[in-house]
């Protein structure tokens, strides 16, 4: 079954600075992954190369089995819900929504219908008056009805209040649950958005620290809280991503290949164990540059 | 159902124990129907592969059945299998717990009897 | 083609509203003119103080003839710069965010401007027919022959004025299109230095009236047209293949 997308040592330079360090990485189809990574790491950078809106320095990339350069069918699966919009200042909304409406032509009407209702759009309001919540509404509109088989959403929730966070959340599952597609979502949200996820991928400076499932991730992202003897005895050998002591006590993240039978001796140790939020996973791996304590 | 995001558990076995909960609880009867892995993940706004993951272990076990084109619905005799393996759970978990806790505690295994006598 | 027309339409949706505005300040502004001027010209005290008179020769004082065509001419010009001027960076950004390919924004755009010169050098001409009835009914003659008026009024002439209107137009457009890709893809500092370039090489070249130049038709002129035409498509195509969306 080809690949939704698939870059082979992708690098992309501006000037003197290289945004993406020649890296691999492949989408599956119909899953919904999570691209994060801190500002500069070159997220956007990555989906402006998958929609052709910019170009590689070197590498190669597919989508759907095709380059996507210049390729009109291609192109049509494709949707990529950006941050900013300075070009669309000055059209009405339903203006772009037209326009979207004719662009992807897996378009669905009703759906836009019945989104336009609850994200409350106003219709005919020029773009540059809109609030700031109300431009991500309008990108969420724009990528939910496109039924694009590929759909990206780039930070997507710039001043979008938590109501409507939570209905993008609702409605995007329910849709992915009746029309499969691969959905990527790329956000600083990353714990409220954590369950929808299938699988995620982490950028840092340009390359991929990580690409995993959220499954397997928390069989391997830790924390233990406990004695300061007995946290450094259970971690000898694992990778700590980060340490904390509060007196005698001490707090280990770990991220390493974890068994059962560990944790359950640690559990039976008096130590706590618990499973690493995402978002303080982020923080820790992206925080930690030397991979030891 | 509370799904917890830094429980050590993994999220499709909170899935399936939360469901097995509801059986033993009687929220869900015998042969009654459950919800499937999509209206489970719309539910509770969790990815579907995930709901899939939880239901599909109890599936296996025979707690949880698919009648094709009605849904999930639960076996019978489901209640009795989560009962028997949830006995032996108790004992390897809470026992446990209590014992490791007590011995924090300084608390002698007699005095554990005591307690539980009264 | 279907996705060259939706971007003809992408083109006509960026463009709507300075179309709509700049049209009406432009019939507001001629509608005036002829209310202000007619009676001046009726009225011949008035003759020596009539402004724009370059552009409205008299002829005799028993037998006046004037046009505003020529104004309206130099109107289009700078409507449609201005248009293309301020479409051009939006629609391509637009265009290709929502995943059309660059060469059918290139082909749309192209159709975009073709029609749009079509449709503003069909309107003059129509206006200049209009014009010639609403003279003639207040007994002034209409200005023919001057410039790039038409000679008489008859097919082939307005053809002809036709034509040239259009091809001007047309070169207009495509220039200021390929300035724009150029500038986007360069930076803005290009803007300064294109427009030093050509008001120094202009005064220069052509020291006399600059809009003569232009509107006065002449084989040179046409066939600069078409080569400016020809030769901005064609390094448009090529620097549009190469650039990539800014925000």
């Amino acid at each position: 079954m080809e690949y939704a997308v698939e870059g082979l040592k992708l690098k992309k330079k501006y000037g003197k600075e290289i945004a993406l360090q020649e890296i691999d990485f492949t989408l599956e189809r119909n899953k919904i992954y999570g691209l994060l990574g801190r500002n500069g790491a070159g997220k956007t950078t990555l989906l402006n190369i998958i929609g052709t809106n910019s170009f590689q320095t070197k590498g190669e990339i597919r989508v759907f089995g095709e380059k996507p350069f210049e390729n009109s069918k291609v192109l049509d699966q494709i949707c990529l819900v950006k941050e900013s919009g300075n070009y669309l200042a000055h059209l009405k909304v339903q203006d772009i929504i037209k326009l979207a409406s004719k662009f992807y032509s897996n378009w669905d009407n009703s759906f836009k219908e019945e989104l336009i209702i609850k994200f409350n759009l106003k219709m005919n309001k020029r773009y540059s008056a809109l609030s700031k919540g109300m431009k991500s509404a309008l990108g969420i509109v724009i990528g939910l009805a496109s039924r694009a088989p590929l759909t990206i959403y780039d930070e997507p929730y710039l001043g979008l209040d938590a109501t409507s966070r939570w209905l993008f959340y609702d409605i995007l599952l329910k849709d992915y649950i009746e029309n499969p597609r691969t959905i990527v979502l790329s956000t600083h949200l990353i714990d409220e958005v954590s369950k929808v996820l299938e699988n995620i991928i982490i950028l840092d400076e340009g390359k991929i620290i990580l690409s995993e499932s959220l499954e397997d991730l928390r069989t391997k992202a830790i924390s233990l809280t406990g004695r300061v003897d007995l946290v450094e005895e259970a971690t000898k050998d694992k990778r700590i991503i980060n340490y904390q002591i509060f007196g005698r006590s001490a707090t280990a993240a770990i991220y390493d290949n974890i068994s059962s039978v560990e944790i359950n001796e640690w559990k039976s140790s008096a130590l706590e164990v618990k499973a690493l939020t995402l978002q303080d996973f982020f923080i820790y791996i992206t925080l930690d540059k030397k991979g030891a304590k | 159902m509370n799904i917890s995001l830094d429980d050590i558990k993994p999220i499709y076995l909170q899935i399936s124990e939360g469901i097995e909960d509801d059986i033993l609880k009687g929220i869900l009867e015998e042969k009654e129907q459950a919800l499937s892995t999509n209206q489970f993940a719309a539910q509770y706004q969790i990815n579907p592969a995930t709901a899939a993951k939880g239901i599909n272990d109890l599936v296996e076990v025979g707690i949880l059945y698919k009648k094709r084109g009605l849904g999930m619905f639960v076996a019978v005799g489901a209640r009795k299998q989560i009962l028997e393996k949830r006995k032996k759970e108790f004992f390897k978990v809470y026992i446990t717990k209590m014992l490791i806790e007590a011995e924090k505690l300084g608390i002698t295994k007699d005095e554990i009897f005591e307690m539980i006598k009264k | 083609m279907k996705k060259v027309m939706q971007n003809l339409y992408l083109n006509f949706i960026c463009s709507k509203q300075l179309l709509i505005l700049l049209s009406v300040v432009c019939s507001i502004y001629m509608v005036f003119l002829y209310l202000n001027n007619i009676p001046k010209v009726l009225f011949p005290t008035a003759l020596r103080n009539l402004p724009y008179a370059q552009y409205t020769q008299i002829i005799s004082m028993n037998k006046p003839s004037m046009s505003y065509i020529p104004m309206l001419f130099i109107f289009l010009v700078v409507i449609t710069i201005l248009i293309t001027l301020r479409v051009t960076e939006n629609s391509f950004n637009l265009s290709l965010s929502l995943g059309s390919t660059r060469k059918d924004y290139f082909y749309g755009s192209m159709f975009f401007y073709t029609l749009l010169a079509a449709v503003f050098s069909i309107s003059l001409t129509i206006l200049f027919l209009v014009e010639k009835l609403i003279l003639n009914s207040f007994g002034i003659n209409q200005l023919l022959g001057y410039s790039f008026l038409s000679k008489k009024v008859d097919l082939i002439n307005l053809l002809r004025m036709n034509i040239y209107v259009f091809v001007t137009l047309l070169a207009g457009a495509t220039l200021i299109y390929m300035l724009s890709f150029l500038v986007y893809k360069v930076g803005r500092v290009l803007w300064a230095i294109i427009i030093f370039g050509i008001v120094t090489i202009y005064m220069r070249v052509y020291p006399y009236n600059f809009l003569d130049r232009i509107i006065n038709p002449s084989k040179i002129n046409v066939i600069i047209y078409l080569i400016i035409i020809f030769v901005s498509y064609l390094i448009s195509y090529f620097v549009m293949m190469k650039t990539e969306l800014r925000n």
